[in-house]
């Protein structure tokens, strides 16, 4: 089982709860389990959970908007340990782009989602919205098959590696 | 779970090559105070600068528009004629050893790319048919380049603006940060336009130009977003900086888009003006006094109908970026076409001419909502409505489908503009809304 996290800024809650909704099928596809911190309240703080969870992770989604740079808990927390993990281990980072936003601020030189004919369109500007969840789990998916070297469960059989 | 090949490892092998590639920038520039050719030096020391600038701003951590900008780069060291011999010495140890140089550059350069783009990086899609425009005779649009040049050096002061404005940033260390990133990104960029537009004895490459334009562009508006987005917590001169730099940077790519679109619409040979297909059509910022007046200018005399593109901007002393925008706004509304450099007013354009001010306004309402589908959309609109009365954020939000916030106000100011002067639908600019108050009947 590939261990994934979703990193995201608790102000765009409700656009993560749909995303969540997308990655199911990525999740039942390639046998991947996501955690993400869902607690709703304010008040971050750096949490043993969280860094168990990071440290046991071979895929990260970071779910990209102009709230999550402005996050003092991501931006100095999560983002340097998922960089160090990615460093570690070599583990895959999708920046998945919701919302238009200085993202290669923070992605640095990775190849960010969705795009479409090669330009790459934050999913809130997709209209309607759903096509933008849908072509970033696409693309989700692509990653995590070239990266694992795997291929898609067909409903009644396994993954391979 | 192990991963396959690691991407770290190939963003190891892309900072190798970047660091080569900044080697390959300080071997040439000791070469540079041997040069005596005053027109290559100049084009030499602007690429070993880019290069120098590029290497610099990704050697450590490579950004996502690394591709970009080494394509940019191999572009322009592909332009740059390296001369046979020196003006002064003659054939020199120099000139043999840069034409090694310019070869060991572009397989750098090449080796750069083929790095990138197996970590998922490529040179980006323009939505514009860039392919179909290549280089471009200097002669032609050396007004335009001017003019981009001027519109660049805007932008660089703003970018200044925005670096001192940084010592007010220490609050909120993001902030500071993101200067830091976009100013240093930006700086490449400025260096890349300005590199396409001096390489290239007789002509520019008019395609890599407007891609490095288009990345200024989709940087400023990230980075615009996001300091719009947070507000209060970015300081007031950073906030201010960054709106004067959005409206810089669309300067840039405004000029650099008018004159594509006019290069396409050449090559095409238009007898009739290109149909547009849907309501999100960039619609050229033009004013209806502009244009009426431009229309007027064509149509009587020395003209008489018939002009030259080069020569109505010289009598009309109007910017050949500018310009272009009134052709094209012209063009789409039928009153003239446009083959080669030749501007010739349509059997519309003639009457138009002709005709006293109730003729006019009647003849342009026609044309507008036969050819403009955004016109004729709003005027649909209007009509099914009981009391005829539209929000104009109704029309903006479907604009925004197709365009950016920004350019979907601008094209609906126009269309606006011009359907107020066709009297098909009447505007409150108090309250935002457009209605069929006092319309034209029986257009």
């Amino acid at each position: 089982m590939i261990q994934g996290f979703i990193s995201y800024c608790h102000d765009d809650h409700r656009s993560f709860v749909k995303f969540q909704t997308h990655l199911a099928g990525i999740e039942r596809a390639y046998g991947v389990k996501f955690w993400a911190d869902t607690r709703i309240s304010a008040g971050y703080y750096w949490s043993t959970e969280i860094e168990i969870a990071i440290e046991a992770a071979d895929v990260f989604l970071l779910l990209l908007s102009p709230g999550f740079i402005a996050s003092d808990y991501i931006f100095f927390r999560e983002i340097p340990a998922i960089a160090s993990r990615h460093r570690t281990t070599g583990a895959l980072i999708v920046p998945v782009i919701l919302e238009r936003c200085s993202w290669q601020f923070v992605a640095g030189a990775l190849q960010a989602v969705p795009t479409e004919e090669g330009r790459l369109t934050p999913i809130l500007d997709w209209a309607p919205q759903r096509n933008g969840f849908n072509r970033a789990r696409e693309q989700i998916g692509a990653a995590i098959e070239r990266h694992f070297g795997l291929e898609r469960k067909s409903t009644l059989g396994k993954a391979t590696s | 779970m192990t991963a396959n090949a690691p991407g770290s490892q190939r963003q190891k092998r892309l900072v190798q090559d970047l660091s080569e590639l900044d080697s390959l920038a300080r071997d040439l520039k000791r070469e540079l105070a041997n040069i005596n050719d005053e027109t290559f030096q100049p084009q030499l020391a602007a690429v070993i600068e880019t290069a120098s600038a590029l290497s610099a701003a990704h050697k450590t951590e490579p950004k996502a528009m690394v591709a970009d900008d080494l394509a940019g780069l191999l572009s322009a060291v592909r332009a740059l004629e390296i001369p046979y011999q020196d003006p002064v010495l003659g054939p020199t140890d120099t000139i043999r050893r840069l034409r090694a140089s310019k070869g060991l550059l572009i397989t750098n350069l090449i080796d750069a790319l083929d790095t990138a783009s197996s970590m998922g990086l490529h040179p980006r899609q323009s939505p514009l048919p860039l392919e179909a425009v290549g280089s471009i005779a200097r002669a032609e649009i050396s007004g335009l380049l001017k003019a981009l040049s001027h519109r660049l050096s805007e932008v660089e002061k703003s970018l200044n603006a925005l670096d001192r404005a940084r010592d007010d940033t220490r609050p909120f260390k993001q902030e500071a940060g993101l200067l830091s990133f976009y100013v240093g990104s930006m700086r490449v960029e400025i260096d890349l336009a300005r590199l396409q537009l001096a390489v290239g004895e007789h002509a520019v490459d008019f395609s890599a130009l407007a891609r490095v334009v288009e990345t200024m562009g989709t940087l400023t508006a990230d980075f615009v977003a996001t300091i719009r987005a947070w507000g209060g917590k970015v300081s007031t001169a950073v906030a201010g900086t960054a709106s004067e730099m959005n409206k810089r940077v669309r300067n840039v790519t405004k000029g650099v888009r008018t004159v594509i679109q006019w290069v396409i619409r050449r090559q095409r040979d238009y007898v009739l003006p290109r149909q547009i297909q849907h309501i999100g059509y960039r619609l050229p910022a033009a004013s209806i006094q502009q244009l009426v007046g431009l229309l007027d200018a064509i149509s009587s005399s020395p003209y008489s109908g018939r002009a030259d593109l080069p020569r109505l901007s010289q009598s009309e002393h109007i910017d050949e970026d500018a310009l272009l925008v009134l052709i094209e706004a012209l063009q789409l509304l039928g009153f003239i076409r446009v083959v080669g450099s030749d501007v010739t007013a349509t059997e519309a354009g003639r009457a138009f001419y002709k005709s006293d001010l109730m003729q006019r306004k009647h003849l342009f309402a026609r044309h507008l909502l036969l050819l403009i589908p955004l016109a004729a959309h709003i005027r649909k609109v209007l009509e099914e409505r009981p009391n005829h009365v539209a929000p104009e954020g109704r029309f903006l939000a479907e604009l925004e489908d197709y365009l950016d916030e920004e350019e979907a106000r601008e094209v609906l100011e126009t269309v606006i503009n011009w359907g107020r002067y066709a009297e098909i639908f009447a505007y409150d600019y108090d309250r935002g809304f457009l209605s069929l108050e006092n319309p034209i009947d029986g257009v």
